[in-house]
């Protein structure tokens, strides 16, 4: 508590930074709210916590190396602390990328890359990717009654799709679903997902601040998305009444 | 495959899954929409959705098997039965003797051996 008041009181500028900072943070919460668009949203969320995080930084390396941050627990100065919580922040990023291209399938039991005979869906998923102007997803199946199907996107994009929902859906209907998911790759969903929770753990704000981040409205865009491409609503409809069917009775 | 007690020995198939094992158990592997559009055919009101829930149950019970086949008209789920009928049968019978014994210990055991004695006098 002593070095926070030494630090206000040798340190205005450094103070009114802080306080601009967390200003800003709660704009960037408020500009949250109003936006629209996904990506414009994951953009603000990590312009929050950089903006919260700040403070806390200058804090740090203001108090220099001549005294410990954790007396007692770790002998080493404030400004080691922060750069080692750096490093280690860099290194989870890193890994969750890495993670997440190269161990997703596997975690999830994904066997392998759909192979059709007629191959009809993966083009059907290269074309369409296409024309939204995305890198077409690796397609995945996995080996479950389930009907399910879910996408996500790290270094490179994938879409995993159970052998239950391939045998209850129709080709359109399918189709529906493949077009639904392309939506969530496009706008980075899994991505904003993620973040969405790196926000509740890391920024208080959130919770005193009510923020349009309804995660069904993301599905409910991503429905529109196949309805408008295909042209009509009975497909994702019909998929969606099948899979409700199927969990009703499981 | 799960465990018979007393408590449930008159619920160990219901009667759909009853069918689909009939059809299975001649030796056959069928894909789900097949043993759909059999049961639509004996007039029995069923959704494809349905006989896939019941055909996973079975699957997680350890009654029938399935692999996945990969054919012109897409990927599918092909089941076959992981015990004849008999087999079947004899095993539902050992587990509910064997719940009964486990249960009642002795005065099953003499139950039975009175029981049997009977049947041999006939």
């Amino acid at each position: 508590m002593i070095e926070i008041i030494d630090y206000i009181k040798h340190s205005p500028f450094k103070l009114y930074i802080s306080i601009f900072a967390i200003l800003l943070a709660i704009i960037t919460l408020i500009l949250l709210r109003k936006t629209q668009k996904t990506k414009l949203r994951i953009l603000l969320i990590y312009l929050h916590i950089s903006l919260l995080i700040l403070p806390i930084f200058m804090f740090a390396f203001s108090l220099g190396c001549d005294m410990s941050l954790l007396d007692g627990l770790i002998s080493n100065c404030a400004a080691k602390v922060t750069e080692t919580a750096i490093y280690i922040g860099i290194g989870i990023i890193i890994l969750t990328l890495i993670t997440g291209y190269f161990l997703m399938p596997k975690l999830f039991g994904a066997r392998k890359k759909i192979k059709f005979e007629d191959k009809n869906l993966i083009k059907f998923v290269e074309e369409n990717s296409r024309n939204i102007g995305i890198k077409a997803p690796k397609l995945y199946l996995i080996d479950d009654a389930k009907p399910d199907a879910f996408s996500y996107s790290t270094l490179g994009s994938s879409i995993f799709i159970s052998v239950g929902m391939i045998e209850l859906l129709n080709r359109k209907e399918l189709e529906a679903v493949l077009l639904h998911e392309l939506y969530h790759i496009k706008n980075r969903s899994s991505l904003y997902k993620f973040s969405n929770l790196a926000l509740k753990i890391l920024s208080p704000l959130p919770r005193f601040i009510r923020h349009n981040m309804d995660l069904d409205k993301e599905e409910l865009e991503a429905d529109n998305f196949a309805i408008n491409e295909q042209g009509t609503s009975r497909n994702i409809i019909n998929a969606k009444k099948k899979m409700g069917l199927f969990l009703d009775m499981v | 495959m799960k465990k018979l007690s007393v408590k449930n020995f008159n619920s160990i198939l219901s009667p759909l899954e009853e069918d689909l094992l009939k059809l299975l158990w001649p030796d056959k592997s069928m894909k789900v929409k097949e043993l759909y559009n059999i049961l639509r055919k004996q007039k029995k009101k069923v959704a494809l959705s349905s006989v896939a829930v019941l055909l996973d149950r079975l699957h997680q019970r350890n009654i029938v098997d399935r692999k996945i086949e990969t054919a012109p008209g897409g990927i599918r789920y092909v089941y076959f039965p992981k015990k004849n009928q008999r087999q079947f049968e004899k095993s539902i019978v050992e587990n509910a003797v064997n719940t009964l014994i486990e249960k009642f210990g002795p005065t099953a055991v003499n139950y039975f051996n009175e029981r049997f004695s009977k049947d041999d006098k006939k």
